[in-house]
């Protein structure tokens, strides 16, 4: 009887302690912004949903100024030299990522990079296993095709993209995607900087407008663009004659895909971008499972879909 | 009334050889009734924030936080009446009490702490924008009605006629109260019309007040004009309130300048863009010619200087 005891106990302790020890594995996520930007709020939350399901613990840091590339890595350096079971890490600055990422390869920690990496892929340089995120080149080109696609866009026709922040790299990369395509067809497409401030933005854009008549699509880059470009067509009573496309997906962009005005957007879906790097570091430190690329910039959303994801999208899981 | 200086004749001089220009380059599309209304009217908000700043720069002072105080004012309006459920007239007034307060604290720090308002606004700079950020958590509000009555009557061409009330108000401000006479005393020579008994302090307050209140009236005009804000809109506007006002022949140092040089510098920088693309020039090229005639006009004002 005291052995049938102490053996149940031994028994439980066993199981108990085969919990614990999943329960023990923590793992870093290290973004270069914080939850104070819309985007990367949604992110936290696919994190923390993540973390919650497998019953693990996930630390979600940021440096305190957004972009500051020298504290983001000294965060991942942090990670790497503590007794992490895996690190997600943005990589917005190839050569200052390589030495923490080597030395966590080094000590056997598995790395996952997440919603930005280097342009081009030097595995040697940085040993992450997998990158899940919005391939912003592709992106661009999907966008080109589905413009080509739906307005039945022809040699010949013209076309606009609006930047809103020239110079950052996932813009012009976006930029760059939509023109490739466009040109191939010999669609001709020109790029206008619209500035962050949307009123002058307004006024750059009907004066391209007025300018270029013939102007079949205008392409935004993002919520900063969209907002005057939008305003412009309802103002000027081209919406339907002038086709309009976005990026990203944000209670604006939901409203004028409502009202017509917003053909599509692409939604990099950030939510995902939080979970799936979770499900898949947890794998590869739990059963050494090899983590898989995933380009989650793949939802297209328009007029048919944008009611099933309306719900959803204010509750921040996109 | 209204005497045309030497400065504001280069500056209208340079507004009208520019129109034509673009006139002929653009095949004679810049001439439109239609294009004429949208410069003035999407300069609107900058104009009616380069008022205020041009009055704070003749009192001697700058104002960098109101770029910020716009987004507050926007941010303030918008979640009001969309979130809060509060009819526009009171969100206006609570717009304008914050405003207040942002342009005394700016003030008071300014004046008694005696810290460069430089120093003071690009603290309030920073800390009213981290506000706006903290409080939408990054989000854009948005209103998904019509614009409602209030909205229409601050945007569109309404805006336009708000900044010409707004810009001949400032106008007899500064040449016909005694308000504008001790400004122009303050900025020229502080000790000096201390020593005649001016209150120094109470008019670089006032002119600090006055520079948030009208940032506050644009952040709402913006607000209105694109049915909703996202917390990151008016950054950079300070800096452009001010190349406005230097171009239109405001004294940098304070204690002389202009309403109309300021409007005028207003219309200069919104037409350059409008003309700019029209002439089919590629658009990054619109920061460098505003760049060149920003110095172009310190030049010419520093030649042209009694």
């Amino acid at each position: 009887m005291r052995n049938l005891f102490l053996f149940t106990a031994f028994l439980a302790s066993f199981l108990n302690m085969g919990a614990s020890s999943a329960e023990e594995m923590t793992f870093n996520f290290i973004a270069h912004a914080g939850p104070g930007d819309p985007y990367w709020a949604v992110v936290a939350k696919g994190v923390q949903d993540a973390a919650e399901k497998l019953k693990i613990k996930v630390t979600f840091s940021a440096p305190d100024r957004p972009g500051d590339i020298a504290g983001q890595v000294q965060l991942v350096q942090a990670a790497a030299s503590s007794r992490t079971s895996g690190i997600i890490t943005t990589i917005p600055n190839a050569q200052a990522f390589s030495a923490p990422i080597q030395a966590a390869a080094k000590k056997g920690i598995p790395v996952i990079a997440v919603n930005s990496r280097e342009e081009k892929r030097d595995a040697k340089a940085l040993p992450y296993s997998a990158y899940i995120g919005q391939d912003e080149f592709a992106s661009g080109k999907k966008v080109g095709e589905r413009a080509i696609q739906v307005f039945g866009l022809k040699s010949g026709d013209s076309t606009v993209v609006l930047n809103h922040e020239p110079g950052v790299a996932s813009l012009e990369s976006r930029t760059k995607g939509i023109t490739e395509v466009l040109k191939k067809d010999g669609i001709k497409t020109a790029s206008l900087d619209v500035t962050s401030n949307p009123t002058k933005g307004m006024g750059i854009i009907q004066s391209y407008l007025n300018a270029h008549p013939e102007t079949k699509v205008v392409f935004t880059l993002g919520s900063l663009g969209l907002t005057p470009a939008a305003k412009v067509l309802r103002d000027q009573k081209l919406v339907g004659k002038v086709h309009l496309t976005a990026f990203d997906l944000d209670p604006t962009a939901l409203d004028l895909i409502r009202k017509d005005v917003l053909d599509f957007t692409l939604d990099a879906q950030p939510y995902v971008q939080g979970f799936m790097s979770v499900m898949q570091i947890y794998l590869a430190a739990r059963f050494q499972t090899t983590p898989v690329d995933l380009n989650t910039g793949a939802a297209f959303i328009d007029k048919s879909n944008v009611e099933k994801l309306a719900k959803v999208i204010t509750s921040g899981y996109q | 009334m209204i005497r045309i200086s030497k400065q504001e004749l280069s500056v209208l001089l340079t507004c009208i050889a520019l129109a034509f220009g673009f006139q002929i380059a653009s095949h004679g599309q810049f001439f439109d009734i239609a294009n004429l209304q949208s410069i003035a009217a999407l300069a609107a908000e900058v104009g009616i924030v380069a008022l205020g700043a041009t009055m704070l720069i003749i009192g001697g002072e700058f104002d960098l936080s109101v770029g910020s105080t716009f987004a507050l004012a926007g941010m303030t309006f918008s979640m009001l009446t969309t979130k809060g459920g509060v009819s526009a007239p009171v969100a206006m007034l609570a717009v304008f009490a914050i405003a207040i307060g942002v342009g005394f604290i700016n003030g008071w720090i300014t004046v008694k702490a005696k810290v460069p308002s430089f120093i003071t606004t690009l603290g309030a700079l920073m800390i009213v924008r981290g506000l706006v950020l903290a409080i939408t958590g990054g989000w854009p509000v948005a209103w998904t009605d019509d614009p409602s009555a209030f909205m229409r009557w601050m945007s569109g061409d309404a805006s336009t006629l708000w900044w010409i009330a707004l810009a001949i108000a400032t106008h007899l401000i500064l040449l016909w109260t005694p308000f504008g006479n001790w400004l122009f005393a303050v900025g020229g020579n502080a000790g000096a019309a201390r020593a005649v008994g001016i209150r120094v302090d109470r008019v670089k307050m006032s002119a600090f007040v006055l520079s948030s209140l009208f940032a506050s009236i644009a952040g709402v005009m913006q607000f209105s004009r694109m049915s909703s804000f996202s917390p990151t809109y008016g950054e950079g506007l300070e800096l452009e309130a001010i190349t406005a006002t230097v171009i239109g022949g405001t004294l940098l140092a304070g204690g002389r300048g202009a309403i109309l040089g300021t409007v005028l510098g207003t219309i200069l920088i919104s037409m350059l863009s409008s003309g700019l693309i029209m002439s089919g020039v590629p658009v990054y090229w619109y920061r460098i010619f505003v760049g060149i005639i920003l110095i172009g006009a310190v030049v010419m004002n520093k030649r042209m200087a009694p």
